[in-house]
């Protein structure tokens, strides 16, 4: 039996989500995965929300595009209030979110909040990784790329300058995730499960 | 004319110019001038657009490109660009390269294409029939303006200097020697050279406005030189400038010269020739 | 880490996580669709590039101007598509392989010189990224209403010949076709492309960089002189111009000529053209197969190309659970129409589904070569958004109960 996992990314421009997404696919890609990204451009994009559609897979994948992900990553109000309807929050997905910069105006299952920017501002020193910090905590959740590929991925992927600082972020941001997953005290059935 | 037989393609023959129609004299004159300067035309490439004077390259011995309507100067630019040590000669009219091909004109001017761009000027459209140009003076008649054209013509000299010609000049076929000495240093000339070449149309141009034989039509035309337009000033048969349009009198000669890098310069193209078409 | 955050119920349980970490794909490289076209418009020795910026194709244009000059190329970005394909047009007639790429309105504004080019027989290659039209339309969503514009968009009868990838690799892989097409076949070629498989990333093999390119493209085999004739047909009925300045003089017009190039108005002339030119793209139809899925035993067969037919794939798995025994025809080339492979392809199926992202333009192509035999239901979306694949499964099995006696 095949199986299929769509993951959603959406912020605001300049938040680095299409980084982000290339990084996970390409981390999945090494891990001998199947998977496409999409996202949207143009108007739609510029100086507003952005989004990107991660689908991964162990057969060719159909479409690519992500209507009704298994995953979300909202990084930005904006990108919640436009993208994540009511229909949507209600949905299956599981939505991973930063705590500090989306309200999500509900709290319970199907929702993660941590505080990526913070972390990302104050134990990193750099605001900009947080979409990092955000990839790791996918990762961690996906269960389905090793966190040395990941953070490989983030290496490769990163400008020089920003390489090393990428791959501490990736390392850093799935702690978090494995830290409020402890902190859940079990509650998951497995970890990875979203 | 032997000189000149060996440049032409007896087979393409009879040409379809009219009789008395000014191209043909400034087609001989490109002749003379191509006699010259080229041993042969194996290096020498003209395209040219739709119309009348872009019909004249095929009869060329060179290579020739008889491309769509208003892009001869995009082919060329691509040419060129593959072709760095070609000669290209881009004949264009009024309609082809001011009314359908304006913009390609004004960007190929721009870049500054290594490239000669001469561009008979007949005020109207003789291939599909005597409609107005956009070269067209006011009040002349042609098909599409039975009142008279209301609009206002195109200088196009000052056009492509304006848009970044490095060589602009303006001709006549009224005098011919005059051409020849304007396309010889259009020729020399290191980058985009623009050559306007005033000549006339009589089967429709003349035609529809009374304006007489050929002959009369290109004695008309030194109305553009003061001094021999007094001659002609006691004729009214020519073109009264009171009563009916009337080509105002234009400047002739070369009106800029400047040196900048071509196109292909600035991409750092073609300095060993034709590395694109190994 | 103040605030509370809690973990969710698994909502909808994730499959078991495959074996990670194997490095099972250790030379794949993850690719957008308009890169891998320009990788492999590259890979065939591209390099000459002339483009207009439009979504959703900019990209082919941006990685050409990053990549020709480090390769002794020449990127321009033109006035408009219309030089854009003139200027790709005048440097193939140096000798250069050349190619634009554009979207749904400026490959309306190339139409009229798609057809010069096969009337003057210059090779060349044109992608159409199509987006959603008419006019403006929709500007960065999807759909498949170029397909007749890429045949019958030019006045005259052109013969058209056009590819239509169905992946990034085939991007890759169809744009180098194409130019194997144009140069041999000496017409301008179009990669059909669609909005989302030009923008979708995904993991491919990308070609050996250090290879050499293609040779350069033969002259004729007629000598120069005062009876060379440029349009003497050879064997295959293909005149092979030679570039300019390669001693040769001969004169190429669009303009209806004959064996010389000299313009003529004989009907008899102009019609044994047109002929020849449809004659000679003919053998595309062979040189690019059709792509095919679960079709052997197949009874409901789905036809479709680019995207639709990845999801076709989906749709035909779907069906088989159901029990229907689906498969899928994927055309590879949309022009000439490859009828004889159709027709073989969709011998003995007792229903035809065509899916495309338009009003029926490639079904109508279908229904002439099918007949009035075999049942036929397109299943047609236009409008922005992909056929899902449920709703094609839903429209087979709808079409199915309607058409199909128990």
């Amino acid at each position: 039996m095949s199986w299929r996992v769509d993951v959603r990314l959406a912020g605001s421009g300049g938040q680095g989500l299409a980084l982000a997404a290339t990084v996970l696919a390409e981390g999945a890609l090494v891990a001998g995965h199947t998977v496409t990204v999409v996202q949207n451009y143009g108007p739609e994009a510029r100086g507003g929300s952005s989004r990107s559609d991660l689908a991964l897979s162990d057969v060719p994948i159909a479409n690519p595009e992500c209507p009704f992900p298994d995953l979300w990553l909202v990084l930005h109000q904006r990108a919640w209030d436009r993208f994540v309807t009511p229909a949507v929050a209600a949905g299956r997905g599981t939505l991973l979110v930063d705590g500090d910069r989306v309200q999500t105006g509900r709290a319970g299952p199907g929702v993660i909040a941590l505080p990526f920017e913070a972390v990302a501002r104050d134990e990193l020193g750099a605001k900009v990784v947080a979409n990092m910090l955000a990839v790791g905590a996918l990762g961690c959740l996906l269960d389905r790329v090793p966190l040395a590929t990941l953070r490989a991925a983030a290496g490769r992927r990163s400008p020089a300058a920003f390489a090393r600082l990428n791959e501490e972020a990736v390392e850093r941001g799935w702690a978090m995730m494995t830290g409020a997953r402890d902190g859940a005290r079990g509650r998951m059935s497995h970890a990875g499960r979203a | 004319m032997n000189t000149e037989k060996r440049l032409l393609r007896p087979d393409m023959m009879p040409h379809m110019l009219c009789p008395g129609c000014g191209h043909g004299i400034v087609f001989e004159a490109m002749l003379r001038v191509l006699d010259r300067r080229f041993a042969t035309l194996d290096q020498v490439v003209f395209v040219a657009g739709i119309g009348c004077s872009s019909r004249i390259v095929g009869y060329i011995d060179a290579g020739t490109l008889h491309t769509t309507h208003g892009r001869p100067l995009t082919f060329a630019t691509g040419l060129k660009m593959a072709r760095p040590e070609l000669t290209v000669i881009v004949v264009t009219g009024d309609g082809d390269g001011l009314s359908i091909g304006g913009n390609h004109l004004i960007h190929a001017a721009r870049r500054n294409v290594d490239l000669t761009c001469l561009l008979f000027n007949n005020e109207v459209y003789g291939m599909t029939g005597g409609q107005a140009a956009p070269t067209t003076v006011r009040g002349a008649y042609t098909s599409t303006t039975p009142g008279g054209n209301r609009e206002t013509p195109f200088d196009a000299a000052r056009l492509a200097e304006a848009a970044g010609a490095t060589f602009v000049a303006r001709a006549q076929s009224y005098r011919p020697q005059l051409f020849e000495g304007i396309l010889e240093q259009a020729l020399d000339h290191r980058g985009f050279a623009f050559l306007e070449v005033l000549t006339d149309c009589t089967e429709y141009f003349g035609r529809t406005n009374r304006l007489g034989t050929g002959v009369d039509l290109l004695q008309s035309q030194s109305r553009a030189e003061p001094a021999i337009g007094v001659d002609l000033a006691a004729r009214p048969t020519l073109r009264p400038v009171a009563e009916t349009a009337v080509r105002p009198t234009l400047p002739m000669g070369v009106f800029h010269q400047s040196r900048r890098p071509t196109l292909a310069e600035a991409l750092g193209v073609g300095g060993g020739g034709d590395e694109l078409a190994r | 880490m103040s605030r509370a955050r809690r973990l969710p119920e698994p909502t909808r349980p994730l499959p078991p996580a495959a074996p990670a970490g194997n490095g099972a794909h250790p030379t794949l490289t993850l690719v957008q669709g308009n890169e891998a076209c320009a990788r492999g418009a590259l890979a065939a020795g591209c390099r000459f590039f002339a483009g207009y910026p439009i979504s959703p194709s900019s990209e082919i244009a941006e990685l050409m101007a990053r990549e020709l000059p480090g390769c002794g190329g020449v990127f321009l970005q033109m006035e408009d598509e219309m030089a854009s394909l003139g200027a790709v047009l005048g440097a193939s007639l140096g000798g250069a392989r050349a190619m634009t790429a554009t979207s749904g309105p400026g490959f309306s504004l190339m139409q009229e010189h798609l057809g010069y080019a096969s009337l003057a027989e210059i090779p060349c290659v044109v992608v159409d990224v199509m987006r959603g039209g008419p006019s403006t339309g929709l500007p960065t969503l999807p759909a498949q209403g170029d397909v007749m514009q890429a045949q019958w968009g030019s006045h005259g009868d052109r013969a058209a010949v056009v590819l239509a990838p169905g992946g990034v690799a085939e991007m890759l892989e169809l744009t180098r076709v194409a130019f194997e097409l144009a140069e041999r076949l000496r017409t301008p070629v179009v990669v059909l492309a669609d909005e989302v498989i030009a923008h979708m990333r995904e993991g491919m093999r990308l070609p050996d960089a250090s290879q050499a390119p293609p040779p350069p493209r033969p002259g004729p085999a007629q000598p120069p002189g005062p009876a060379f004739a440029p349009y003497r047909p050879n064997a295959a009925g293909v005149a092979e111009l030679p570039a300019f300045g390669r001693g040769y003089r001969f004169h190429v017009t669009g303009l209806m000529h004959d064996e010389r190039g000299r313009p003529t108005s004989d009907p008899v002339v102009a019609a044994a053209l047109l002929d020849r030119l449809e004659r000679k793209v003919a053998p595309a139809v062979d040189l690019v197969p059709a792509d095919t899925y679960r079709l052997a035993d197949a009874r409901v067969v789905l036809v479709a190309y680019g995207i639709t037919a990845r999801i076709a794939r989906a749709a035909v798995d779907a069906l088989r659970d159901q029990g229907v025994p689906a498969g899928l025809w994927r055309p590879r080339l949309l022009w000439p129409v490859p009828e004889q492979a159709m027709a073989q392809a969709l011998a003995g199926a007792e229903l035809v589904v065509v899916a495309e992202m338009n009003r029926g333009q490639w079904a109508r192509e279908v229904d002439r070569v099918l007949g009035p035999g075999v049942p036929s239901a397109p299943c047609l979306k236009a409008g922005g958004s992909v056929i899902t694949a449920e709703e094609l499964t839903q429209h087979v099995l709808g079409a199915r109960a309607r058409t199909v006696a128990p």
